[in-house]
């Protein structure tokens, strides 16, 4: 399903953009060929090398368009439905999480004390840090994901807008193919228009080349950032208090039973009004 | 001096802490749990970035990190109110067998 909005009309103007390349080069060539037959030999070989040059770059940029640009003139919004998605479905619900681990809803001193109690009020102030800690991540990915959306847009927007040039010199170009006089001016609009499509197509590779770094600079930076965060030791979740590091449960919290040797870990208040 | 036993229903409201907060802790395990499947979802390949698809691999490291932390944070609240219960049984257990009272340690 196109998820296009208004303002968004590039993707159709750039996926039709080859096809109208050719039928203007095609409708410039029949134009050409009806005046070919007036033309002195030695202009006719001038002609023939320029026709050859502008044959070749619109190969080259018909070819580029529909392996490199085409394909993929829907990413932007495939960004922008996924930088949504991580708010909607992940951003949210991390936060969530983070509001019902405040600490003073997993307070045990009201009713009861000893090491357990003491360590529990503490396990939930750690979880709450790490959720926070998720919070920032994923706000990140969510905007780093929304602004490369963006840029992407503005890309494709850039390359249309050049790609408008280009198509009005050929056009100008093709208009002056019906008068003898002035075909060789004709056919060099049109080359003109040519080079500036390749031109535009260039300065995209490049743009797009130097925001594929800038964004995966911004990932990885991500990723540093989070072993360095300290809501998340060791860029890890946080353990909850526990006797043995090698037990997923936390033990301490179990211990609850003056049978297994030591002292409950637990100890209940006499009068929890007066603690 | 004898220890005196917690007053009348202390002991019924200190287990149903165990119990309200485990439930709480489940709850919230279950949000993460979520939010990681959510993050291990959201995956995407080159083409979806366009030109700029070799940020694909480094936007799957940092997918595959957060959906694998936060998964982590569920299981480890979920532990905790495992923690509970198993808090909350012990005592209850060792409280209908009179531990406590023999040994005057509540």
């Amino acid at each position: 399903m196109s998820t296009q909005t208004i303002g968004d009309e590039y993707v159709d103007w750039l996926n039709d953009w080859p096809h109208d390349l050719i039928g203007k080069i095609r409708h410039a060539n029949d134009l050409l060929d009806w005046a070919f037959g007036g033309l002195p030999s030695i202009l006719r070989e001038k002609i023939d090398r320029l026709w050859a040059k502008i044959v070749e770059y619109t190969e080259k940029i018909v070819q580029w368009c529909q392996d490199e640009v085409c394909p993929y003139l829907l990413a932007p919004f495939t960004l922008g439905n996924a930088s949504q998605d991580w708010t909607t479905a992940v951003l949210d619900k991390v936060s969530d999480a983070g509001a019902r681990l405040d600490g003073s809803q997993f307070r045990a001193d009201e009713y009861w004390h000893g090491p357990a109690a003491r360590a529990y009020s503490q396990v939930a102030a750690a979880q709450e840090d790490a959720a926070k800690a998720m919070v920032e991540t994923v706000e990140e990915i969510q905007e780093t994901l929304h602004d490369l959306s963006f840029k992407m847009k503005m890309l494709y927007v850039g390359l249309a807008a050049t790609l408008v040039i280009a198509v009005g010199l050929v056009v100008t170009g093709t208009s002056l193919l019906p008068e003898i006089v002035t075909i060789p001016a004709g056919l060099a609009s049109i080359l003109s228009g040519l080079l500036v499509a390749v031109g535009g197509i260039g300065a995209i590779v490049t743009y797009s080349h130097s925001l594929a770094d800038s964004t995966s600079g911004s990932l990885n930076g991500l990723r540093v950032a989070f072993h360095d965060n300290t809501g998340l030791p060791n860029g890890a979740w946080p353990k909850a208090v526990r006797d043995n590091p090698a037990d997923s449960i936390p033990t301490g919290l179990t211990d609850a039973s003056l049978t297994d040797g030591d002292r409950s870990d637990w100890t209940i208040y006499q009068d929890p009004t007066n603690p | 001096m004898t220890p005196q036993s917690p007053q009348d229903g202390t002991i019924e409201a200190a287990l149903d802490k165990f119990t309200t907060d485990a439930t709480s802790w489940d709850g919230v395990s279950a949000t993460l749990g979520e939010a990681a499947a959510a993050a291990r979802a959201l995956t995407l390949q080159g083409p979806d970035f366009g030109l700029t698809f070799s940020v694909a691999n480094a936007y799957a490291d940092v997918q595959n990190l957060v959906a694998t932390v936060l998964q982590a944070g569920s299981d480890e609240c979920t532990a905790v109110g495992k923690a509970l219960r198993i808090a909350r049984d012990t005592y209850e257990r060792e409280e209908a067998e009179n531990i406590h009272r023999i040994r005057g340690i509540w």
